[in-house]
């Protein structure tokens, strides 16, 4: 494979990171890293547009009042996840923050937006108007569960193919 | 130049407006191109020399650039000539073979004889260092580890003898961690993107949590028996996962290698957005550096080694068995003394020592044994140290000197010991055996004092002078009579008295003493008559004796018939004393 790219996800502390990330990878590396030096790394093999792209998934530690996450990780990155709990509507505001503190860090990059935990549909506090707002920022905004793993290779997939996008311009 | 000969805009309405002669209309044009473009004509004039004059001016100066960049920046120019030299002499070599086979001619020869020089010798390399590890102590220390840890024997030798191991080496993309080539040893397995990105992070958790300066990043770190190298500029890092104790010269190789891959890929490091594939180019700058260094076997070292060892082996072993020589020869000639000591009778050895020359015997010694020195010399030996403490021994060869010496017993007399008994035998003075008698029964080792066969030097002169009286005594009878005439009375009493003390010396002279009483007659008469006269007569005799206090016992009385010898002997009785050795006094029993 000749493409690879580097994507992190980041995110309020329990958002579901790393059930994500877990759904899609196998890991060499222990669960420990994350909570030890704030990141863990995690590799999947994906084949876009005809092309095998390796990617490199720095599964950063979560946001929260005890904790920032380490924007310093994101440098050379080429896109991430903004992972938001549906049924957590304070993550949604956390999200949005960090958004601003990874494009301040590293400048403007891919990223998509994902709403974990579409199986709790009783518990969900997002509705429709918070969605439609962040689309109208321009933010790609896809739906998963860590737990079922509906939408997840859907949203790597987005992703990826939102990195190779923005390679074809450079 | 194709604006210049294209008429502008204001020429061609001046030529609509004033038409005219050609060569008129041909001057006034040249004229006005003088006006209008003469400065850039004289510039694109110098242009169009510009090239010839910029080879002429690169040609002057490039034999010093040359030099210039090689003594300045030698591997830049090198890494930027390689291409084209490459394709060059690709170029060359398609297109004329032959000039390459030129070239080479005179030097292939002696590559090829040094290709197989080096063949050989790295065989020999091996097969002595095979025959080293094979044969040394340490072969046999790791032949028991390997079975005593079941693995192959040449697992454990490689083990012990590598120094280190560069297992794998990961070229990386400093900004994005991305790894742009990965060589790896054969058998093993990694992630190395994973392994990357994990190294840039722990990369720059530690620069966060010690705040390191922007210059300070993660050079080396350890784990037990493994460590990661890493070799980082902005745009490429180069890591080396080693195994081993790595010396320092991996970090200068990995420097190396990173700035010629710099160099290289520039271009390439500068426009890189993910794509790898370009980097494979790079790989066999990092091929090389997946080896693995050994501990040389310093063949000659042990080979020193082990003639040292086999030198101080043997010389140990020859010191052992000189000190053993020596000792057995010291065993043996101390041996030699004791046994020289100890065959003196009244001499013991506790404690011998003999080394190197030298012996010291310490034990006991009777004074009347010999001297040490005399004994020595009698066996032909050195003087030796003795100590040697007084005794009195009980061995009876000293014993009978001591008898010897204490009794000093004169000519004639034997004195001897044997079992507790002190014998003295022969002739001695009175006095002589009277004061042995005393000091024979003082002397260690007797029990008993047996002077039984001793007798007095006094006891047998006086038996000899009575016998001889006693033989010139005689008792005349009258003829044909058996009493005793009264003149003969004194004669018979002084017979009496000398037989008595005759008996008593011989009881002193431990003999046994008889005196016979023989009875005579003259021929006159028939030999009957005469028998039994005689025999009257030296009754009559004896009864007298007896009559004076002689021990019958001493006595025997017989007769001799008829005696021709004419005179008064004829007819009397004569006397004999019989002396006889094993009884004691009177005894005429035993005396025959």
């Amino acid at each position: 494979m000749s493409q690879k790219a580097k994507i992190c996800l980041v995110g309020a502390t329990a958002v579901g990171k790393s059930s994500l990330v877990g759904r899609y990878v196998t890991s060499i590396f222990s669960e420990s890293y994350r909570t030890t030096i704030g990141v863990k790394i995690e590799t999947r093999l994906v084949t876009r547009r005809g092309r095998d792209v390796e990617l490199v998934i720095w599964d950063l530690s979560g946001e929260d009042e005890f904790q920032n996450v380490q924007t310093r990780y994101l440098r050379g990155a080429s896109g991430y996840f903004l992972v938001i709990d549906g049924t957590r509507r304070d993550t949604l505001n956390v999200a949005g923050m960090l958004e601003s503190r990874v494009r301040a860090a590293v400048g403007a990059l891919p990223f998509v937006v994902l709403l974990n935990k579409v199986d709790l549909v009783a518990e969900w506090q997002m509705t429709s108007a918070d969605v439609e707002a962040m689309q109208a920022r321009g933010w790609a905004v896809l739906e998963a569960s860590a737990k079922t793993g509906a939408g997840v290779t859907e949203a790597f997939d987005r992703l990826t193919d939102q990195i190779l996008g923005a390679r074809q311009w450079l | 130049m194709a604006s210049l000969e294209k008429p502008s805009r204001s020429t061609r309405r001046r030529r609509l407006r004033r038409p005219g002669r050609p060569e008129d209309a041909a001057k006034g044009l040249e004229q006005l191109r003088q006006v209008i473009v003469g400065p850039e004509q004289s510039r694109i004039g110098d242009l169009e020399e510009r090239p010839k004059v910029a080879a002429e001016t690169v040609g002057g100066v490039l034999p010093e650039a040359i030099a210039h960049a090689t003594a300045n920046r030698e591997q830049e120019l090198a890494i930027a000539l390689e291409p084209t030299m490459t394709r060059a002499m690709g170029t060359v070599a398609r297109r004329r073979p032959e000039l390459f086979g030129e070239i080479l001619a005179p030097t292939i020869g002696a590559a090829v004889r040094k290709a197989v020089a080096d063949a050989f010798a790295a065989v020999m390399e091996r097969f002595n260092e095979a025959l080293e590890r094979s044969l040394s102590v340490r072969s046999v220390h790791w032949r028991l580890e390997a079975a005593r840890t079941g693995r192959p024997f040449a697992e454990v030798c490689l083990l012990h003898t590598m120094r280190y191991r560069v297992e794998q080496v990961l070229l990386i993309h400093t900004e994005t961690s991305l790894v742009l080539q990965h060589v790896i040893e054969a058998g093993q397995t990694a992630e190395p993107d994973q392994i990357a990105a994990m190294l840039a992070a722990i990369d720059t958790f530690g620069r966060e949590a010690f705040s390191a300066t922007p210059e300070e990043h993660l050079e080396r770190f350890e784990l037990g028996g493994l460590s990661v190298w890493v070799s980082r500029d902005p745009a490429v890092t180069l890591a080396a996962v080693v195994r081993g104790t790595a010396a320092a010269e991996i970090g200068r190789e990995l420097d190396e290698v990173r700035e010629r891959v710099h160099l290289s890929c520039r271009p390439l490091l500068g426009e890189f957005s993910g794509d790898v594939a370009p980097f494979a180019l790079i790989r066999p700058e990092l091929e090389p550096l997946i080896k693995m260094a050994r501990e040389p076997p310093a063949r000659r070292a042990h080979l020193w080694l082990g003639v040292l060892a086999f030198s101080l082996v043997a010389a140990v072993v020859g010191l052992v068995l000189r000190g053993a020589a020596h000792r057995a020869e010291d065993a043996r000639v101390r041996e030699t003394y004791v046994r020289a000591l100890e065959s003196e009778p009244g001499i013991v050895v506790s404690t011998a020592e003999w080394s190197r020359g030298h012996g010291r015997f310490v034990g006991l010694r009777d004074p009347l044994s010999s001297p040490p020195e005399a004994i020595f010399e009698r066996h032909g030996l050195r003087p030796a140290t003795t100590v040697l403490a007084p005794f009195v021994s009980l061995d009876p060869r000293i014993e009978q000197r001591r008898v010897e010496r204490v009794l000093n017993p004169p000519p004639g007399v034997t004195a001897g010991i044997d079992a507790g008994t002190l014998h003295v035998t022969g002739q001695a003075p009175r006095a002589w055996i009277e004061e042995a008698r005393l000091l024979g029964r003082t002397l260690p080792g007797v029990e008993r004092y047996d002077d039984d066969a001793l007798q007095s030097t006094e006891s047998i002169e006086g038996l000899r002078a009575a016998a001889a009286a006693l033989e010139a005594a005689h008792v005349p009878f009258a003829r044909n009579q058996a009493r005793l005439l009264p003149q003969q009375a004194a004669t018979v009493r002084g017979v009496a008295t000398t037989t008595s003390d005759a008996m008593r010396l011989a009881r002193e002279a431990h003999v046994g003493a008889c005196l016979e009483i023989i009875g005579h007659a003259d021929p006159r008469g028939d030999s009957a008559r005469n028998r039994s006269l005689s025999a009257e007569r030296a009754a009559r005799v004896e009864e007298e004796l007896v009559s004076y206090g002689v021990d019958p016992h001493g006595l025997r009385a017989r007769g001799a018939g008829a005696w021709d010898t004419g005179g008064t002997r004829a007819r009397s009785v004569t006397f004999h004393l019989a002396v006889q050795q094993g009884s004691s006094g009177a005894s005429c029993k035993e005396v025959r």
